[in-house]
């Protein structure tokens, strides 16, 4: 494993403390939760997996029976799009940003071939909605509106709370793929007029393979994986409790001081590569953009490379360049945010959870120093190589 | 563990031969910054022997890039021009111990950088014509254009099911879908390879592969 780890939006380290609560529930109370008339141990679970329930719910102000687990963010986004479309049986139309996580996209454009249309609303510089072109995407027959809280590459938050007023003024459902904000950026489904939002553990310090979809109670899905009666008959499998144990004291534990260490660790690394290396563009915004990301393209050079040299150096980032993605392709988040391509080669994600230090952050400024000048020596763009 | 082999990391993290030559013989740019790789050679060549004396590059590019450009520099001087422009992007490749198939248009870019200096050389000694550009001259600069998820030639896999060259207009049409994972990027390479031919006005690509049902 990396020395330093900068790479909290794709993943996160399991607090040990977590572990530590979902530790009884892999070893010695290992009953099933599903029965209502079971033996003990099985009513015990279920005790166990209701408050598990109950504590994500009032992280985000619903109720405990609007919260259905599943197993993970990807699997709650396809249930609320794929299981919400079902359930109306008709011909349908969605909205979404160009900028949303492949979970919502590519979920979106297999619905296609069941007949459901969408439009992709774009975003401006900073990566936020467009709202004008989302007001002017609805249509009578729109169903649902899909606005992701947190970009998985930037940073940016969107305006949720006046999405969700223009969806309920026209009665159009509303989803929120809250992976990247959950825990960090504090939204509450009530006042956010949400329909359905979608929730992972791992990316708060809570175990992989566990996740949970909020439906407001009078919000009808189809099931999209058949099997037992588990989850409100939404979620069939035999419930996951050590993960939602976990889930449940992962949110528990993010508070307000982690969110004050992360944001402060983030404007550090920004401001000392913007004092200490030139020629560098923020994609996003630092004082409007979530605590925990921020993206910055190193003109004149190119990602991958950066990471390899980071990577060298024990230190784990990510990049947008095309030359890391699987199809050759820049991150379509800079591009619909009006990055040239070669902006977008050239960026880098960094990320940050509570277990970073100051100085990790200074130990990665000074790697960023070196690679970054060695790489524009190589470069045939850099203009001044004395610089 | 990292896709590459430890002569990639190695020439990656020491490349040979980085720069550009102030009096250069030949200098070529092959790629673009927006395609994400982007090479630069500069030759020194010896106008009697033919060898090539010096030869330098910059790269905007990846580990891949970094490192074929290295090695085939290292390769390549102190060899005549004749035998540079043999040199293929396999045995590019092969003498750093492989690449992955998604990065083996980086070995294509190398060489052709390498390809395009020595035809400036020769040009400019006199030693090439202007040719035009026909069918079988099309074939050939397509020959590098790589399928990236197989890492082989689309000629040779026989992607292209038609082609024409009519009044300085280039039609091909390939045997992939338009959704094809890289269809953006094996289009952005044909365009690269002949846009720039001295009797070519436009080049189109179509996908015309029918979807599997």
């Amino acid at each position: 494993m990396n020395e330093i780890y900068l790479d909290n939006a794709t993943t996160t380290q399991l607090d040990p403390w977590v572990l530590e609560e979902m530790k009884p529930f892999l070893l010695q109370e290992y009953a099933a939760p599903s029965g209502h008339f079971g033996y003990q141990a099985s009513l015990d679970a279920k005790e166990k997996l209701e408050q598990a329930r109950a504590t994500i719910a009032r992280s985000i102000n619903a109720e405990p029976e609007e919260i259905i687990f599943t197993s993970g963010g990807t699997e709650a986004n396809n249930l609320a799009l794929l299981g919400l479309a079902r359930a109306l049986k008709k011909p349908a139309h969605l909205v979404t940003t160009a900028i949303e996580h492949e979970s919502v996209l590519n979920t979106l454009k297999a619905l296609k071939k069941e007949g459901v249309e969408f439009t992709l609303v774009g975003v401006d510089q900073n990566g936020l909605i467009k709202l004008d072109e989302f007001k002017a995407a609805l249509r009578p027959e729109t169903i649902l509106c899909s606005v992701q809280l947190v970009n998985q590459e930037v940073g940016t938050i969107q305006p949720l709370k006046k999405i969700g007023k223009l969806c309920a003024e026209r009665g159009i459902g509303f989803h929120t793929d809250a992976v990247n904000g959950w825990g960090r950026v504090g939204f509450d489904v009530k006042k956010t007029n949400l329909s359905l939002a979608a929730l992972t553990a791992h990316k708060i310090h809570g175990p992989k393979g566990i996740g949970a979809l909020y439906k407001r109670k009078d919000v009808k899905l189809s099931p999209i994986m058949y099997g037992g009666y588990n989850e409100f008959e939404l979620r069939p499998g035999t419930e996951n409790l050590p993960g939602a144990v976990g889930m449940a004291r992962a949110v528990e534990m993010m508070k307000p001081e982690h969110i004050e260490h992360i944001d402060k660790l983030k404007r550090m690394l920004w401001w000392g590569i913007k004092k200490d290396i030139p020629w560098v563009h923020l994609n996003g915004s630092i004082d409007r953009g979530a605590p925990h990301i921020i993206n910055v393209t190193f003109d004149y050079i190119e990602g991958e490379s950066i990471l390899l040299h980071l990577d060298m150096q024990g230190i784990a980032a990510a990049t947008g360049s095309a030359c890391f993605s699987k199809a050759l392709e820049a991150s379509y988040v800079l591009l619909a945010m009006g990055r040239p391509h070669e902006q977008a080669h050239g960026s880098m994600r960094f990320s940050f959870s509570r277990f970073n230090t100051e100085e990790e952050i200074k130990r990665t400024l000074d790697a960023l120093k070196g690679i970054v000048a060695d790489l524009r020596k190589l470069s045939p763009l850099t203009p001044d190589k004395e610089a | 563990m990292l896709p590459y082999s430890k002569k990639v990391i190695e020439h990656f993290k020491h490349p040979r031969n980085v720069g550009e030559i102030k009096d250069a013989d030949a200098v070529a740019m092959e790629g673009s910054p927006a395609c994400g790789d982007m090479l630069k050679i500069s030759l020194k060549v010896n106008e009697k022997t033919h060898v090539i004396t010096d030869i330098k590059f910059e790269s905007f590019g990846c580990a891949s890039n970094i490192a074929t450009a290295s090695i085939l520099t290292e390769i390549v001087k102190g060899r005549t021009i004749e035998e540079a422009e043999k040199i293929s992007w396999k045995q590019a490749a092969e003498e750093l111990g492989g690449l992955p198939p998604v990065k083996m248009h980086c070995a294509v870019l190398a060489v052709d950088a390498l390809r395009s200096a020595i035809e400036q050389w020769k040009e400019k000694h006199g030693l090439v014509d202007k040719k035009p550009t026909t069918p079988d001259v099309l074939l050939r600069k397509l020959r590098n254009v790589l399928n990236p998820l197989t890492g082989a030639s689309i000629v040779r896999m026989q992607l292209l099911v038609n082609f024409d060259v009519a009044d300085g207009v280039i039609t091909i049409d390939l045997d992939l879908t338009p959704d094809h994972k890289f269809a953006a990027h094996i289009s952005g390479e044909i365009h690269e390879k002949l846009d720039h031919l001295w009797d070519v006005k436009e080049v189109r690509v179509n996908f015309v592969g029918e979807p599997e049902s």
